[in-house]
């Protein structure tokens, strides 16, 4: 730490202590500051990267209950490996994996637990629908469609689909080659298509009518 | 037209669904995620000390470098009934009296009223200590290897034997007035870092230029402000004594600019303001209207924010009675069951377990499936265990297990159950 500093930084102390703005710090500058543990860095990580986090949890698996523990899952996880991270200006794409990898693991343990007799877990969607008491509806029936696709099919499907990722982007966000991750697509199209076919609802929605 | 399924889904599920969240949310999650983050770094720290002396317990050529690295980290006791303090607990100070911090080094840190802080960290050397809102005073024993640090906001104060009040509003306010000794300031807008010295006080921000610019400036050319710059306490400089009750009296014109009433913004909610870190400019607002007022008419928006504004400037009646009126006017709504869970978090913080596992149980019931879940039923069993109520707080802790395994509080959960 600096002691005494010396003239040219006492005056761009005094100069540059005027109603601060919110300081813009680059990630890089950000990542050094989680590293000290510093709470202020903690708030500005929470604030930049909350928002992408969510997103991919809620798209994943719909606007449900949880969704906000798995995001803090997922930032505490950004924040214990902060010192690993090599390019400091990839911390977007590394929240973004790192929330991926919380929601895969999420959906893998939904699943079991949806096998046993005595869980609670039912449907996906539970909480916060839309306004629209119709699409409220058929969004819980697309929900429970992906629920009958794997973790890995999933997560494939919501990438390509949801999120609108260009294949070989989505491969690298999966984290498996793009011929493993073009497979699952394929299987994960398939099984949900299959689903919603047989789904009263779903085929009622995809032919443009409404149920 | 037939539309592809798959794609027709992502549309609609991008059209529908977005992780948008109220405002308010966000910063009641942001509070939760920086204390876990906080906790986090301090368990991560303790458990690398733990495994550094396990390795080198052996070593008879390492006793020496062992003898100084790992003396027994200093404790402390809270209050006048000195009861041992916990590092990493959060202490709220009542909103009536001071509570002091004593040391076993012999340094003494008093919380003033409705202060909120914790001990985030005890070496043998000194302690880290992490202040969320309100003012204290610091009697650090000065010794050559002494080592303190006060954290307020982005702010981190360095300490190394020292007298001084602090300040920390939440507003983003750090004042720092020194009796004694030195200390070291880092933070954004502080280039490197910032000494100040005995009999001087340092405020950042400084007088926002707005309130500068038509007022006659009160102070000496020294601290006169510079193309709309506020005055910094520069290092190594005696104030004069007009300059000293000068800065008095700037201290004061931002302690009565920052209390007047303020005007209320045009088109902006007071879930803005509160998402902004604005809470004494909420509670201003809702005092000009009249807090019965609001409480009675205020829409659910308003109430809400107040509440949060309440609970972050910490005051606890308003804050209670908000979430009160949320639950009474508003029931059945995802508000209403987000307000049972904070009037335990509430109550938590002032230290009353007993309240705080009652309103934590009644929200499990209320919500069983909210998205406040997890946390309640990790707060419940934490609050057990302060109630020493181990039996409860195993049962507690294995429900929180089943339903969390992977959850926040879940290695708290794992040493509560036990082997």
């Amino acid at each position: 730490m600096a002691a005494r500093g010396s003239s040219s930084h006492r005056t761009r102390n005094a100069d540059r202590v005027v109603s601060l703005p919110s300081p813009e710090i680059d990630d890089a500058e950000l990542l050094g500051q989680i590293a000290e543990g510093r709470p202020g860095a903690f708030r500005e990580l929470f604030d930049r990267y909350a928002p992408l986090a969510r997103n991919v949890m809620v798209r994943t698996i719909g606007p449900d209950a949880d969704v906000e523990d798995l995001v803090q899952e997922s930032l505490l996880i950004v924040v214990r490996r902060a010192n690993t991270i090599r390019d400091p200006s990839a911390l977007r794409s590394f929240v973004y994996s790192v929330a991926l990898r919380v929601v895969r693991n999420e959906v893998r343990r939904r699943a079991i637990r949806r096998m046993l007799p005595w869980s609670s877990v039912s449907a996906s969607v539970r909480a916060v629908p839309p306004h629209d008491a119709v699409a409220a509806d058929v969004l819980r029936h697309v929900y429970q469609a992906l629920d009958r696709l794997s973790a890995d099919l999933r997560i494939a499907f919501v990438l390509r689909f949801v999120e609108g990722h260009e294949l070989a982007e989505a491969a690298a966000l999966a984290g498996c080659s793009l011929a493993t991750f073009k497979r699952r697509l394929r299987r994960a199209q398939d099984r949900f298509e299959r689903v919603a076919a047989a789904d009263a609802t779903l085929a009622e929605w995809k032919q443009g009518s409404k149920p | 037209m037939k539309r592809d399924p798959s794609n027709a889904a992502g549309e609609f599920i991008r059209a529908h669904v977005s992780g948008d969240v109220d405002p308010s949310a966000h910063v009641a999650s942001r509070t939760r995620f920086v204390e876990e983050a906080l906790g986090q770094r301090s368990r991560g720290t303790a458990s690398r000390r733990i495994a550094i002396f396990a390795v080198l317990a052996g070593l008879t050529a390492v006793l020496i470098w062992g003898a100084s690295t790992f003396r027994t980290p200093m404790t402390f006791a809270r209050g006048p009934s000195r009861a041992l303090g916990v590092v990493s607990e959060y202490m709220i100070s009542p909103s009536t009296e001071d509570l002091p911090l004593y040391f076993s080094d012999g340094s003494v840190v008093t919380l003033d009223p409705s202060t909120r802080a914790r001990v985030e960290r005890a070496a043998a050397n000194g302690a880290v200590l992490l202040v969320e809102s309100g003012r204290l005073s610091a009697n650090v024993v000065h010794r050559s290897e002494s080592d303190w640090r006060f954290l307020a906001g982005p702010y981190s104060v360095h300490v190394t034997g020292t007298a001084f009040v602090l300040s920390w509003q939440l507003a983003g306010v750090l004042d720092i007035e020194m009796k004694s000794g030195v200390v070291v300031v880092t933070g954004p807008g502080i280039d490197s870092s910032v000494e100040v010295r005995g009999h001087r006080r340092f405020v950042m921000p400084g007088a926002p230029a707005s309130t500068a610019t038509n007022a006659p400036n009160p102070l000496p050319e020294a601290w006169a402000p510079q193309s709309g710059s506020a005055p910094l306490p520069r290092e190594g400089l005696s104030p004069s004594a007009s300059a000293a009750k000068s800065a008095q009296d700037l201290a004061r014109t931002q302690t009565d600019t920052r209390h007047a009433v303020p005007e209320a913004p045009p088109n902006e909610s007071w879930a803005s303001l509160v998402a902004r870190g604005e809470y004494a400019r909420v509670l201003g607002l809702a005092n000009a209207r009249g807090i019965d007022a609001t409480l009675a008419s205020g829409t659910l928006d308003d109430l809400a924010a107040l509440a949060d504004a309440a609970r972050f400037s910490g005051d606890r009646n308003v804050a209670e009675r908000s979430l009160g009126e949320v639950r009474s006017r508003f029931p059945g709504t995802p508000r209403a069951q987000s307000s049972t869970f904070l009037l335990g978090r509430i109550a938590d913080d002032a230290g009353d377990a007993r309240s705080a596992v009652s309103w934590y149980e009644r929200y499990l019931n209320e919500a069983p499936g909210g998205s406040l879940a997890a946390d309640a039923s990790g707060r419940r069993m934490l609050a057990l265990r302060r109630l020493n109520e181990s039996e409860k707080a195993r049962r507690a802790a294995l429900e929180y297990l089943e339903r969390f395994p992977t959850g926040p509080h879940a290695n708290i959960a794992r040493d509560i159950v036990g082997p």
